[in-house]
């Protein structure tokens, strides 16, 4: 009676432990699950499509008309000529379909309009970049603080945070994933240029996907949730700052440890500038 | 029975499952989530190579485009437009997509390439694209065609679009200013209305000098100015037709008017009103020419202007015993105070056209400072500061203020200098705007005032 029992208990025993394996292959890994999700909803931002890329080159005659008002010579003072009537905007041009890359031309040195441009506002001395916390300028507090905090080291939000991600956190110290987020935040952070004085800048935030080489060279981006950003022209914006930062080669490649590769080898990026803002 | 065994069940489950955490291998498909939220900011690096010339009557003015294009984004503090000389290649056709490789190297993160040509008519057909260096994609295009005369408009239309879409907001390029030249001694100054590009390209004199002018203003929809001028030594609003030169005063109230300002559908001004020594705010419709007061209060409210969907009016007053910022609805009702930072007086309130912030002039210690915040006063920010800074101005697209500048005279009276100078709304970039002569008073147009 007893060996029965026992015989039972093992078979259940043993279908649990199928059904468990079974159970961890279909639903152990919740980051396959993640990453369908996230590449569903991706889209490039771009506005300009291939097809106005591979269209054949615009016609050389019809384009929309003008009111062609000759310019009236400027009399003196009182009565202002009337300026010249709006030109027309057109649609950009179609572009031929792309030739194979040029010759590389020596370089021309070639001082010329720009040098000899005139600007009608003097100027300035070349600006350095600003990487300190908050960008917008107040005089009152440059005063109360005469010792602004420049070269900020990265986000208290994010360094008190564990590592969000469960997995990693199993497959590496947390010490070690934070330090890993910390070299490529400094190795990202020289890059990226928000939109600092549009309006609400601050809610401006931007998440890009990226997954890297080896080498660490950027391999794919992707702008998350890249179709409502199109809607706006601020966080179509946003998000090409962004985008240029993980694409620029001055950040490029990353210089991480190889042997954490499977670490780093995906990267999904929160850009956020609420705090550079103040 | 059959709860025994599902109880052993669970068990067995509980125990599989914890034998399973630690003994099976993890998944290694992880992915890093980081948090940026330091970043760098400096001007975006963009090359802009001359114009393709389609024909040799185009050539010099496909280079000129190309120059004011960089010159006005290199203005705005925005852009870093790359010295044409470290360039590896210069553009072949508009039609053919850019060698990028040759880009890439001079950190160029923009790259526009443009051609203009001649049409037959005698017309100036010009095309350009905006490329994203590292994506390796066109982000916009233009195709233009006008008088060749107008080739300053076509770069300035040119770079708005850039500036469009590069930061998300409209450009202002494309946009003028009306402000008061001043010359000769302290004592016999000669103040004349004066126009001319942002840029401060196309410079004209609008008036004489004989009569006094001050605080012109642009109307929102027409070519029309409204500004201060005194006639019998009495100041009066006057209205100015840019497009004919003809002048009209603006009522005839039985005292004097000042601090006129266009109300956001250019259908009424709003001005200042003094009568025995009070002066209250007034709106004046131009198509009815009715006048309704708005304030009424013994002490003086001045400097009324509109929110841009014309529901509010913020002015300034004295009547909390200091000059300070207030916000009324349009009709007069509901006014309060906004302006609450301790040590300072507030003054030429300015509503941003974007609605987001009022810039104003705050006088502290001993300095006046241009400044803005919220339209409930909060986040305040003091922008810039000298021994006189004074009537603000935004751009159309309200990222940039405009306002004039003055430096302690001697005891002469040299040293004045007055000069009008650009701020972008960081604080970050203030640039002054070469005028022919001294300058006041400065007024931006809005977009395409022409």
């Amino acid at each position: 009676m007893i060996g029965l029992s026992n015989m039972r208990n093992g078979i259940f025993a043993s279908i649990s432990v199928h059904l468990l394996f079974v159970l961890f292959a279909l639903f152990g890994l919740p980051n396959l699950f993640t990453q369908r999700d996230f590449s569903a909803v991706i889209i490039p931002v771009e506005i300009v499509t291939d097809e106005q890329l591979n269209a054949p080159p615009p016609p050389a005659a019809p384009e929309p008309k003008p009111e062609p008002k000759p310019e009236a010579a400027p009399p003196p003072p009182p009565p202002e000529p009337k300026p010249e009537p709006e030109v027309v905007k057109a649609p950009p041009p179609p572009i031929e379909k792309p030739k194979p890359p040029k010759k590389k031309e020596p370089p021309k040195p070639k001082a010329t309009a720009l040098a000899k441009a005139k600007p009608h506002s003097k100027p300035q001395p070349p600006r350095k970049p600003k990487s300190f916390a908050s960008v917008l300028k107040d005089l009152d507090k440059l005063e109360k603080k005469p010792a602004p905090k420049v070269n900020q080291e990265s986000t208290p939000k994010d360094k008190d945070k564990p590592a969000p991600d469960q997995q990693i956190a199993e497959q590496a110290s947390i010490t070690e994933i934070e330090r890993l987020k910390q070299m490529i935040r400094q190795q990202i952070e020289p890059c990226w240029s928000p939109p600092v004085g549009a309006a609400d800048a601050g809610g401006l935030a931007i998440t890009i996907f990226i997954r890297v080489d080896q080498q660490g060279f950027v391999r794919e981006v992707r702008v998350i949730d890249a179709p409502a950003m199109a809607l706006n022209t601020y966080v179509q914006a946003a998000a090409d700052a962004a985008r240029r930062a993980v694409l620029n080669p001055r950040c490029q490649p990353f210089q991480l440890p190889i042997n954490r590769y499977d670490l780093w080898k995906e990267i999904k990026f929160n850009f956020d500038p609420r705090e550079m803002l103040g | 029975m059959l709860s025994h065994t599902e109880k052993f069940l669970h068990r067995a489950l509980v125990l599989l499952i914890a034998v399973a955490a630690i003994a099976l291998p993890i998944a290694a498909s992880a992915q890093l989530t980081i948090d940026v939220t330091s970043g760098t900011v400096e001007p975006l690096p963009i090359a802009i190579p001359d114009f393709i010339a389609q024909s040799p009557e185009a050539k010099q003015v496909a280079a000129d485009i190309a120059m004011v294009i960089a010159n006005d984004l290199e203005r705005s503090g925005l852009f870093a437009p790359i010295d044409k000389r470290a360039f590896l290649s210069q553009p072949a056709a508009l039609s053919v997509r850019p060698n990028f490789v040759n880009w890439k190297p001079l950190n160029a993160q923009a790259l526009i390439i443009g051609e203009s040509k001649l049409l037959p008519g005698g017309q100036l057909r010009t095309d350009f694209r905006l490329w994203d260096v590292f994506a390796e994609q066109p982000m916009t295009g233009l195709s233009l065609t006008t008088s060749p005369s107008n080739w300053r408009r076509v770069a300035h239309i040119v770079a708005d679009a850039i500036y469009e879409r590069i930061t998300g907001e409209s450009g202002y390029f494309d946009t003028r200013i009306v402000y008061i030249s001043e010359t000769g001694p302290l004592e016999r100054r000669i103040k004349r209305l004066s126009i001319m590009d942002q840029d401060g390209a196309n410079h004209r004199f609008l008036s004489d000098g004989n009569t006094l002018v001050l605080t012109p203003r642009f109307s929102p929809t027409q070519q029309e100015i409204t500004y201060l001028a005194y006639f019998n030594d009495q100041p009066r609003v006057y209205l100015f037709n840019i497009d004919t030169g003809e002048q009209e005063v603006l009522g005839d109230f039985p005292g004097m008017t000042f601090a006129p300002r266009f109300s956001p559908d250019g259908n009424q001004v709003i001005m200042s009103l003094a009568e025995n020594g009070n002066s209250d705010i007034h709106v004046m419709d131009l198509r009815t020419r009715r006048v309704r007061r708005l304030t009424k209060h013994p002490a003086i409210d001045t400097a009324p202007s509109f929110s841009p969907d014309g529901r509010k009016i913020v002015f300034e007053s004295d009547r909390g015993g200091s000059q300070q910022l207030y916000v009324m609805n349009a009709d007069g009702s509901n006014q309060h105070r906004i302006s609450f930072k301790s040590g300072g007086r507030y003054g030429t309130p300015v509503w941003s056209p974007r609605g987001d912030l009022i810039a104003f002039t705050k006088i502290q210690s001993g300095l006046f400072h241009i400044g803005v915040m919220r339209p409930d006063g909060s986040g305040e920010r003091l922008l810039t500061r000298a021994f006189l800074v004074e009537s603000p101005t935004w751009s159309p697209n309200g990222r940039v203020l405009m306002y004039f500048k003055q430096e302690k005279t001697d005891d002469k009276g040299r040293g004045r200098n007055s000069r009008l100078y650009s701020i972008d709304l960081t604080g970050q970039n203030e640039r002054e705007i070469i005028t022919p002569v001294e300058a006041s008073d400065p007024a931006w147009s809005p977009a395409s005032s022409r």
